[in-house]
């Protein structure tokens, strides 16, 4: 199996100081992944296809391409993909509508480290036991 | 022949003498020389005495001695008849004892036989011209007594007229009193009423007015003795007593011989039986058309005269004008106090259209606001979300073999940066919240600077282009938190036809500059413009072309009620190449 394909986790966020924040918070509690990142949902379906992680963190709403259509896309590539999602409060009914994609676990902002590495630890054993 | 003056008509003289010759010749002569003297002729006494009696003449001229009865007996007996009587003996005695005893027995002269014409004329003349002027004398006399008489009676009546005037004149100035200080047509009528019975000596007075559907008199006030019905009249206004004459002719009528009997009927039975014997009726005019009539009844006939009707119709005038002009006072006051309600009733609806204004004022601002507020609030989780990373990652970066002080600063530094953003996307939230406002002087770039910045936090900005031009500071006085509310909304309005209509790199442009006396500030966007049905109708309350739920449909209508109303200035909007623009003038300085 190819290691770069074992050990990513793909982090699209459209706001910058979030995406650099959490990319070297989850580096850093998880040096065993590659934490790529995506500014969008286009470049995130890009990346995911040039780098194939097992768990993609996204967020829902975001310029060009919005995280549910990406994760949509993203399924279509890889059904057993393990995605955690960020949202926001009244993000609620984007959730639903990634409920019909499926998701391993969902964060509200702001974010909880204890949750943030509980869910990425979850989603991770996912992967493994899917794969 | 000449008369002798002395003799007048209606003389008389009775002749004794019992000698038929000298009886025939002395008569003949008298009667030739006094042709309108009367001369009765006696032979003796008793015959002369008897002539006396019947015809009383003036003088008596007789013979002493005659048979029957002499002369001086005769004397005797007329004496004592009338002792004022003339008797002029004729004798052909001149013993003087015999005469002195003639005379007291009352012969006034004598004259002896045998006659002399002259002397007889003369004494004849001179006895008539007495008797003559005593007879004037007497005439005046009862002339006079009969003048003294009537100038007492004149006199009696005088103070009678006098006396009635005088009352009559009470009666007027109580009226002129009573004039002045009612105030209702009742109470003065009623009030003249009793002054007239009062003061004026009259029986009864009433006033009555007719009935302008039947034309029947109801009397509205009355004094004295007032009879059952009073105002005597039966019927309607085609009869024929004072009353209705007064009525018919608009003037007054007066009957001063008050006849139950009479054809005209002057005064009806009831009054006649009531004791009136003249009536006199006065028409009361308001305005040149009849208003009622005064109807006054006294005891005596004749009671009325010319002065006293003049004055009567004085006094009638006097109330007309006064009821005309308490007619005039009750409609000044009616439009008084219904001018008066209806400026309360309008200022109290313009006092709950500004309550209602205010109340919509507040309510826009607060929907302006509340827009802002879920925008702010939503846009916050991201700042709030980076805190909370950096604030967790220092537990993880503490640990690590390349954290130091330096680090630790940067990372306080990220994070303060962050906290003054949000701090600042809510400066001037409170100070603009609050309703209201003072009239003060403000600077215009100040006050714009900080809406839009309010407008950018608000909003996700980074979506368009804010273009600002405001360098040339204006300063005006007005409503600062109000103004700012104006171009708030005027933002908040282009944002939402930016969204309707997806507008590409949407655009908004702010210039503020000073005209004349104005400060002007644009706004301008590029989403278009406005359709030309829309442009004069924006400004109206409830306009919008969004989704009811969306809007109130009020921002533009309370922009431009706070620019044109609470400021004096001008709010317009037009559309540009590419967009509209609103343009807001304000009066500058203070």
């Amino acid at each position: 199996m190819d290691l770069s394909r074992q050990q990513a986790i793909l982090l699209v966020e459209d706001d910058q100081s979030t995406r650099d924040l959490l990319r070297n918070i989850i580096a850093r509690r998880f040096p065993e992944f590659n934490v790529i990142t995506a500014e969008n949902g286009q470049a995130g379906l890009e990346s995911f296809r040039l780098h194939a992680p097992q768990v993609v963190i996204t967020d829902i709403k975001m310029p060009v391409m919005d995280g549910i259509e990406m994760a949509g896309a993203i399924r279509q590539l890889q059904p057993d993909i393990q995605f955690i999602v960020l949202t926001a409060y009244n993000n609620k009914t984007y959730l639903g509508r990634f409920n019909e994609i499926g998701y391993c676990a969902y964060l509200a902002k702001p974010i909880e480290f204890s949750k943030l590495f509980e869910a990425v630890e979850r989603c991770c054993a996912e992967a493994e036991k899917e794969s | 022949m000449e008369s002798s003056p002395v003799v007048e008509e209606g003389n008389s003289i009775l002749y004794v003498e019992d000698e038929p010759d000298a009886r025939e010749m002395i008569s003949a002569t008298l009667v030739a020389e006094y042709p309108v003297l009367t001369v009765y002729v006696a032979e003796n006494g008793a015959r002369g005495l008897e002539l006396f009696r019947e015809h009383r003449p003036d003088l008596v001229l007789t013979d002493i001695r005659m048979p029957v009865m002499d002369g001086i007996r005769m004397a005797e007996e007329i004496k004592a008849i009338d002792p004022d009587a003339i008797i002029i003996a004729v004798t052909a005695y001149s013993d003087t004892s015999y005469l002195l005893h003639a005379i007291e027995s009352g012969l006034s002269e004598y004259l002896l036989k045998p006659v002399s014409y002259r002397k007889l004329f003369s004494i004849i003349e001179k006895n008539l011209g007495v008797v003559n002027l005593k007879r004037r004398v007497n005439r005046q006399n009862v002339q006079i007594l009969e003048l003294a008489g009537t100038l007492e009676e004149r006199v009696r009546e005088r103070t009678r007229e006098l006396y009635r005037l005088n009352r009559l004149y009470v009666m007027l100035s109580k009226n002129n009193q009573a004039i002045a200080r009612t105030d209702t047509r009742e109470k003065l009528l009623s009030e003249v009423c009793r002054n007239i019975v009062a003061y004026g000596g009259f029986k009864r007075a009433c006033v009555g007015v007719p009935s302008p559907e039947t034309g029947v008199v109801r009397p509205i006030a009355t004094a004295g003795d007032v009879i059952d019905g009073c105002i005597c009249l039966e019927g309607d206004l085609s009869g024929a007593g004072p009353v209705t004459t007064a009525l018919r002719e608009q003037s007054y009528f007066v009957s001063n011989e008050c006849e139950p009997e009479s054809p005209a009927r002057q005064l009806c039975s009831k009054a006649w039986q009531g004791g009136c014997r003249s009536n006199a009726a006065f028409a009361l005019k308001m305005n040149g058309d009849i208003a009622g009539v005064l109807n006054i009844s006294a005891d005596e006939p004749d009671f009325f005269d010319t002065q006293m009707i003049d004055l009567l119709n004085q006094m009638t005038a006097d109330i007309s004008v006064a009821m005309e002009n308490m007619e005039t006072e009750v409609c000044r006051r009616e439009a008084e106090t219904a001018l008066r309600d209806e400026t309360i009733k309008k200022l109290q609806a313009i006092e709950d259209l500004r309550t209602k204004e205010q109340l919509l004022l507040q309510r826009n601002r607060q929907a302006a606001m509340g827009e802002l507020m879920v925008n702010i609030s939503h846009h916050w989780r991201q700042p709030l979300n980076v805190l909370g990373l950096m604030v967790q990652e220092l537990t993880q970066i503490c640990s690590d073999s390349t954290f130091s002080r330096e680090r630790l600063e940067e990372r306080v530094r990220e994070a303060m940066g962050v906290i003054l953003k949000m701090s600042a996307t809510i400066d001037g939230f409170s100070t603009l919240y609050e309703s209201g406002g003072e009239w003060e002087q403000f600077s215009l770039k100040e006050i714009v600077e900080k809406t839009v910045a309010l407008f950018r936090a608000g909003v996700n900005s980074e979506n368009f282009t804010i273009e600002m031009d405001v360098e040339n500071d204006v300063a005006v006085s007005g409503l600062a938190n109000e103004y700012s509310q104006v171009l708030l909304n005027i933002l908040l309005n282009a944002r939402e036809i930016f969204v309707e209509r997806g507008t590409a790199s949407p655009r908004i442009s702010v210039k503020l500059f000073p005209e004349r006396d104005n400060a002007v500030l644009t706004i301008s966007d590029n989403a278009g413009g406005i359709p030309e049905n829309d442009l004069e109708r924006v400004f109206d309350p409830y306009f919008t072309t969004k989704d009811p739920d969306q809007g109130s449909g009020l921002g533009l209508y309370m922009a431009k009620t706070i620019i044109e109303k609470h400021m004096s200035g001008r709010l317009q909007v037009y559309n540009t190449a590419r967009g509209a623009e609103f343009r807001i003038e304000v009066r500058c300085g203070s």
